[in-house]
């Protein structure tokens, strides 16, 4: 293999910074319901709304460990767990959580990146 | 049936009997938990549906197929095969794929930005194989799965893979309802799913360079490592999946790039008449970027890229002598970083594809030793059926034959893979384990033959 001069190796490591993180892909989330792998530890957030906050665009789940905070953003998906009616999982907004649901958040720090409320019958 | 096929029936049966007997391979004596998954992923993978729509894991990765489809295994199917439920059941009708897009171009129908508008917002992407995982998934960042990194839910691991791909591809309507459409795979299920897959292919990657014995395939090994001819070396280091440690770090492993495959003009899929949306590649909304595949196995595996557009393995590498890719961001990188863009002539692109094809020959005749030795020994791979196992030793040579043999690279090895295929050939239907054995053995002297030809050793 021919030897790579430094500077031309520094300059593909330019390459570094703009390569994406690696992630998971959030759509098929919508369809796996509230709870279904108890065991993974995938960096949700599980447990019982709490609070929501409207005017500020947060809420608060209450977990095993505690309170947990969530900020929601304009990417923030919502989506209703319907699955225990036999029933198709829809797509939400900030209205339509509401305390005392069972609840699965995703976060990035604070920022929800997604959150599914299960929809009970 | 009258009596005298009766009798025949009988003495079938009774022969048959004894025969299988004669064929039992038994598997290594007490194989470990890891091994036990293994063969518990493999049934998963090839037959367990999740109360789905009928497809399994091995309807777009069959074994026989180098573990993906494209249209002329596609047109092999009978046509009440679970891969085409979208022409015989009538929840599926709509949106779930394009028949036509799927005979004629191997494309699957993926929501990777959304369920929210079925109609509108969809990709079509070819199926890829799913060897070499163990050493073309991770990276500094985590696990990228699927053509664009991103392919799995939860945590995005390979292990939370087949759960997306059974909401995607299993369900008996769009309606995914898990527990009425599909069931969710249990977390014991992906366990064994996950080993399953890395068991698959390659173990570890090659060492570059190979002392290879054709000119022309030497050659393009030269080109392939040339930082000033075909660079391909900074994203497939050693021909596989990860990104140039001297480069990138020694922890970058399997990257995503926006090479500009989406830029390319007339892509075959893009003429059908068909709804082709653009594919905006990882995330939501896409980036651009896909993910960097493993080349070892490319040969045998055409058509090339996420979408299919490219049918041979030397219009894969002259891809990047075009604007599409030169323009692209990955393009200019690379033109920046090394002083001008990715030039080849017909020549040495047709020399940087022998190399590819011979790495893939070599593959092939790894893969069908493998196999060949545990039946000349009467032992059964985990993993593997044992009356599957010379099926894909015949196939994995009759790739070795087409990749090499369509560009008249090695006669020599042709030839002996050619009669490497012959003994092979026979096993399936040799009821005596002596006798398999026997043939596995002419067959792995054929093939060792073969890969002298192609390589000092």
């Amino acid at each position: 293999m021919q030897k790579i001069r430094t500077d031309k190796a520094l300059a593909l490591a330019t390459c570094l910074v703009l390569v994406s993180t690696a992630g998971a892909h959030p759509m098929t989330e919508k369809y796996i319901p509230v709870g279904a792998y108890p065991n993974w530890d995938r960096g949700t957030v599980r447990g019982t709304l709490e609070s929501v906050d409207q005017a500020e665009k947060s809420i608060v789940v209450r977990t095993s460990k505690g309170l947990e905070r969530a900020i929601l953003g304009e990417t923030t998906k919502i989506w209703l767990d319907r699955s225990s009616m036999r029933k198709v999982n829809l797509d939400g907004s900030l209205s339509d959580l509401r305390a005392g649901q069972e609840i699965e958040v995703r976060r990035d720090g604070e920022y929800g990146l997604w959150i599914k409320m299960k929809v009970a019958p | 049936m009258t009596p005298f096929r009766c009798s025949v029936a009988v003495i079938g049966i009774t022969i048959s009997v004894l025969f299988v007997g004669c064929q039992t391979a038994p598997t290594e004596p007490d194989p470990n938990p890891g091994q036990k998954l293994i063969d518990q992923g493999r049934a998963l993978f090839f037959e367990e549906t999740f109360a789905g729509n009928g497809r399994t894991c091995g309807s777009c990765h069959p074994v026989d197929n180098n573990l993906t489809i494209e249209p002329r295994s596609i047109a092999q199917l009978p046509s009440d095969d679970p891969l085409f439920v979208a022409e015989f059941v009538p929840a599926l009708a709509d949106n779930f794929e394009n028949p036509r897009l799927m005979r004629d171009f191997g494309l699957i129908l993926e929501n990777l930005d959304g369920f929210g508008d079925l109609e509108n917002v969809f990709t079509q992407r070819g199926v890829p194989h799913v060897f070499g995982m163990s050493v073309s998934v991770d990276s500094r960042d985590g696990p990228r799965t699927g053509w664009s990194g991103d392919g799995a839910p939860i945590d995005g691991s390979l292990r939370a893979f087949s759960v997306g791909a059974v909401i995607q591809h299993f369900p008996l309507s769009t309606n995914r309802i898990a527990g009425v459409d599909f069931r969710l795979p249990t977390e014991d299920e992906l366990d064994a799913l996950e080993a399953f897959m890395l068991a698959q292919g390659r173990r570890e990657d090659l060492t570059l360079p190979l002392p290879l014995k054709g000119l022309q395939a030497a050659r393009g090994q030269e080109l392939f490592n040339d930082v000033a001819g075909g660079k391909c070396f900074g994203c497939h280091f050693n021909a596989g999946a990860n990104a140039n440690p001297a480069i990138f770090g020694a922890d970058a492993g399997n990257l995503n790039f926006n090479t500009g495959v989406e830029a390319q003009p007339d892509q075959p899929a893009d003429h059908s008449g068909e709804p082709v949306p653009p594919d905006d590649g990882f995330g939501v909304p896409g980036n651009g970027e896909f993910n960097t595949p493993p080349l070892v196995e490319a040969a045998d595996t055409a058509p090339f890229f996420h979408n299919n557009s490219v049918a041979t393995v030397e219009g894969a590498v002259a891809f990047y002598n075009g604007d599409a890719f030169n323009n692209s961001p990955a393009g200019q990188l690379v033109a920046g970083a090394t002083g001008g863009p990715i030039n080849l002539d017909a020549t040495q692109v047709e020399a940087v594809a022998a190399f590819l094809r011979v790495i893939n020959a070599l593959e092939n005749i790894r893969a069908a030793t493998e196999l060949l030795e545990a039946i000349r020994d009467n032992r059964r791979l985990v993993g593997r059926l044992a009356n599957e196992q010379p099926i894909v030793a015949i196939a994995e040579i009759e790739d070795a034959v087409e990749v090499l043999d369509a560009v008249a690279l090695h006669r020599d090895a042709v030839a002996a893979l050619r009669e490497a295929h012959g003994y092979a050939s026979d096993i399936p239907d040799s009821s005596f384990t002596s006798t398999r054995s026997d043939l596995a053995r002419k067959a792995l002297d054929a093939l060792n033959d073969a890969q002298d030809d192609l390589i000092e050793s």
